[in-house]
């Protein structure tokens, strides 16, 4: 329960049926039917066996036990979430989401680190056996024949169709909430609407056609309908994140992105689902336009500091690029960059849309969320590329 | 309900069942600057169940304070769980019996931490920030958690304990820079918001140096905050089932690692880990020598040792995890300012963040001051390039007082003495 009387209130209490509900929330839980009802007629999806999980990825598992890998482990994960809001005169909501997904964590040779692969999706999910074992070969590979190299200044670098996004996520999607607005730690102010923020080639949004991986989450964890929002248009800042508090405070309009991880979190402003819209260009072209830099494949785990107006992030895969062509694996690598640079140096972008493989998870003061994002292509110029992990 | 669950568990044909029952209140209070306060309740009440067969590996659920027909249907889903491919496993070793601990977890005052509490505690930081000039304040968050525990077994074992916790968080900017103080403890008198503030204070004022031209030798000293948060980067090589680093060195003999679970007023506290093992001082290093790494009953097993009692659920977990609970240099009988004489000149470092790491070596972004005798100087900003082996070789000296960062773990460390050599303009390498 959560209200608002010139200060914010909630309180949450963790019960397995109504029938335990305390007594001082069973009278507003009595006079609501649809909560009531709601509740009582949740059905779980059909359950997931894990010991049929496993046999049916029987082919992974072999393929796993003849590497030489000094370690693997591989995660399924199942998760459903029902999330029923009433915000009182009629306005009822039932958010609802179910994600499977898979995770191979590997060390591909003797490191300190694993490396990480997986994919997922909603309740039709298959899992591709044959591609993440094509993926997990093709990094070995990589990795076995890597090259050293080390650049002598910054680089263009090239992101995959897809997970590349989630480095917009981090350094613009985190920018535009407005918690981090209000307390100064986005670069961004609320008079920077309307203005260039990023480069003209760039085009946001926070909603793709045929995209199902949020399709029940029909509003946010305050009961607020999700309403598509385009936050960056050719580069111009058109709209922020904002929740109920923070959209109070900074006079935002609340298109329904607040979340938390679960009631036992207060609610904040979260980016959880952010697309680049595609160029024109063929994602070859972009390769051919670069005498030196790097083709990143497989994204890792990123870091932003916005006072220090600086991000970096792990490659887990990224290849050499010279004279236009790929030439070379160099294996996992670190990217590092000026936030404000960056978003203004995304060279070209290609027409080759994708979205991510659906593991995406976001951590925010304390609370991981499911996140979303897609992109094409793109090439971002000046970034600086060194060896290892984060 | 504990006994219940183990009896259901039985019933389901199952050999040995653990039942770990939680139930946690918490109140959090956060204002941010001009806004209202925002106050959240929360009540939890979760019993995470494991469960043994003869052999192989155990299955396991959590649920809300369940009913006996929920837990007998998820007793019902697990059973369906099992795989070929059986081997030994470890149900014998949990454990039957604990003796009583007689460690103080529990602050009787605190129910009076409440709003009224909050405001009062928000106007202290308020009036200490305003001493400071220049320096901004955003964020302040106060909660305060109420926990029961419950654990039982198949083996016989019945234990419960009570335990409080508190924690401040002060956001604060100086220029361009911000910070997040964070105290936390198991008793609410033992949290100073104007200390936290200072200390703020001067934590920001090392992050507005700039980089510094360094000479070719240069003597470190290592405030608490900087050595705490490489200790947890390089812990992981203290544990038996760690990725770290291999230890295959004498450590020099001034080196005592300790880890101890009953240390008064540490957030890390506690009589027993979560899988029933008493908690006691275990020194990892002692006098420079390897002598222990943490463990839980499981990793353990697989290395053919007991279990150290450090097996821990986190709240996302079912099963215990390899976890510190206060991890800690232990201190020695110098000052702090005994190390800044015998260093004579130097830099205090009073933060650092990991810049990156490959081929054994880490990079950190450091901030402090530079020092003649005890007297400090300008804020500098460099870097620091290290190893697993050479950062703990290169300790000179440790002082006395002992300082916990809660970060992953609650980690402590007293102020170290180091001796760095350049390795470029604004890199030094320990």
């Amino acid at each position: 329960m959560r209200k608002y009387d010139g200060q914010w209130q909630s309180r949450s209490i963790e019960c397995p049926s109504l029938s335990d509900v305390p007594h001082h929330l069973a009278g507003y839980l009595a006079d609501n039917d649809w909560l009531a009802t709601m509740i009582n007629k949740r059905e779980e999806r059909p359950g997931v066996n894990p010991g049929r999980i496993l046999r049916q990825h029987q082919r992974l598992f072999d393929f796993l036990g003849k590497t030489t890998l000094p370690g693997w482990k591989v995660i399924f994960r199942v998760q459903q979430v029902d999330r029923f809001i009433t915000r009182g005169r009629g306005r009822n909501f039932h958010a609802d989401f179910f994600h499977r997904g898979i995770l191979v964590k590997f060390k591909p040779g003797p490191v300190l680190y694993y490396i990480d692969i997986g994919e997922g999706g909603g309740e039709g999910a298959k899992f591709n056996q044959a591609g993440l074992i094509s993926r997990i070969e093709e990094i070995l590979e990589n990795f076995r024949g890597q090259r050293d190299i080390a650049f002598s200044g910054p680089v263009p670098v090239i992101l995959n169709a897809g997970d590349g996004a989630i480095l917009f996520h981090e350094i613009m999607g985190h920018s535009l909430e407005a918690d981090y607005l209000y307390q100064g730690i986005s670069p961004f102010t609320v008079s920077d609407l309307g203005r260039q923020v990023m480069s003209r080639n760039v085009t946001l949004t926070t909603e793709e056609d045929g995209d199902d991986f949020f399709k029940g989450v029909v509003c946010d964890d305050e009961g607020e309908p999700r309403k598509p929002r385009v936050l960056v248009r050719n580069g111009v800042l058109k709209n922020f994140i904002a929740d109920s508090f923070y959209g109070q405070l900074l006079n935002l309009k609340n298109c329904g992105y607040c979340r938390l991880e679960n009631f036992t979190h207060q609610p904040m402003p979260r980016m959880f689902s952010l697309y680049l819209k595609p160029g024109t260009y063929h994602p070859e072209e972009l390769i051919a336009s670069t005498p030196l830099g790097v083709y990143a494949r497989e994204f890792g785990q990123g870091r932003v500091f916005f006072q220090r107006n600086h991000f970096l992030f792990q490659v887990k895969d990224a290849v050499l690029i010279e004279k236009g062509r790929l030439t070379a694996p160099l294996g996992p690598v670190q990217v590092r960059g000026e936030i404000m640079a960056t978003l203004k140096g995304v060279e070209m972008v290609a027409d080759d849309f994708r979205f991510d493989k659906g593991i995406g998870y976001c951590f925010k003061n304390g609370q991981t969320v499911n996140i979303r994002v897609g992109q094409p292509t793109i090439k971002i110029k000046n970034l600086v590329i060194s060896k290892g992990q984060i | 309900m504990s006994e219940e669950i183990l009896d259901l568990g039985r019933r389901a044909g199952f050999a040995a069942v653990e039942s770990h029952h939680e139930k946690i209140f918490s109140s959090r209070f956060e204002a941010v600057v001009n806004g209202p306060v925002i106050g959240h309740q929360v009540s939890t009440d979760r019993v995470s169940v494991r469960a043994f067969w003869e052999q192989g590996e155990p299955v396991g659920f959590c649920l809300s304070n369940p009913g006996t027909d929920q837990v007998k249907r998820a007793f019902a889903q697990v059973s369906g769980f099992r795989v070929t491919g059986l081997k030994e496993n470890w149900a014998h070793l949990l454990p039957g019996s604990a003796r009583k601990i007689d460690i103080d977890l529990f602050d009787p005052g605190q129910d009076r931490v409440d709003q009224k509490i909050f405001l009062h505690i928000l106007d202290r930081v308020q009036a200490a920030v305003k001493l400071f000039p220049g320096l901004g304040l955003g964020r302040v968050q106060m909660s305060r958690e109420w926990k029961k525990v419950y654990l039982q077994n198949t083996n016989g074992l019945d234990i419960k304990y009570r335990k409080t916790r508190f924690s401040l968080t002060i956001g604060l900017s100086l220029q361009e820079n911000r910070l997040d103080i964070v105290e936390k403890g198991l008793f609410f008198n033992g949290i100073d918001p104007e200390k936290m503030v200072t200390r703020g204070s001067n934590l920001l004022g090392s992050l507005t140096g700039d980089k510094t031209q360094l000479e070719r030798e240069v003597f470190l000293v290592m405030a608490p905050e900087a050595s705490a948060f490489i200790l947890q980067e390089f812990s992981p090589a203290f544990r038996i089932d760690g990725q770290g680093e291999k230890i295959d060195f004498p450590f020099p003999a001034r080196i005592n690692l300790v880890d101890d679970p009953c240390l008064k007023g540490q957030v890390g506290s506690v009589p027993f880990d979560d899988e029933g093992i008493q908690g006691r001082e275990r020194y990892l290093i002692r006098k420079g020598i390897l002598r222990d790494k943490i463990s839980s009953i499981e990793t353990a097993f697989d290395h053919g040792v007991t279990s150290s009692g450090n097996g821990f659920c986190t709240s996302r977990s079912i099963f215990p995890a390899v976890r510190f609970s206060n991890l800690y240099i232990k201190p020695t009988v110098l000052s702090q300012g005994q190390l800044m004489k015998a260093a004579g000149e130097g830099i205090l470092v009073c933060l650092v963040k990991l810049k990156g790491s490959g081929q054994g070596k880490r990079l950190f972004s450091a901030y402090g001051y530079r020092f003649t005798g005890e007297e400090l100087k300008e804020p500098v900003h460099f870097y620091i390039e290290t190893a697993f082996a050479a950062y703990f070789l290169n300790i000179l000296k440790i002082s006395s007082k002992l300082r916990f960062c809660p970060g992953t773990y609650n980690i402590g460390s007293p102020h170290l003495l180091f001796k760095a050599t350049r390795k470029s303009p604004s890199r030094l390498q320990i």
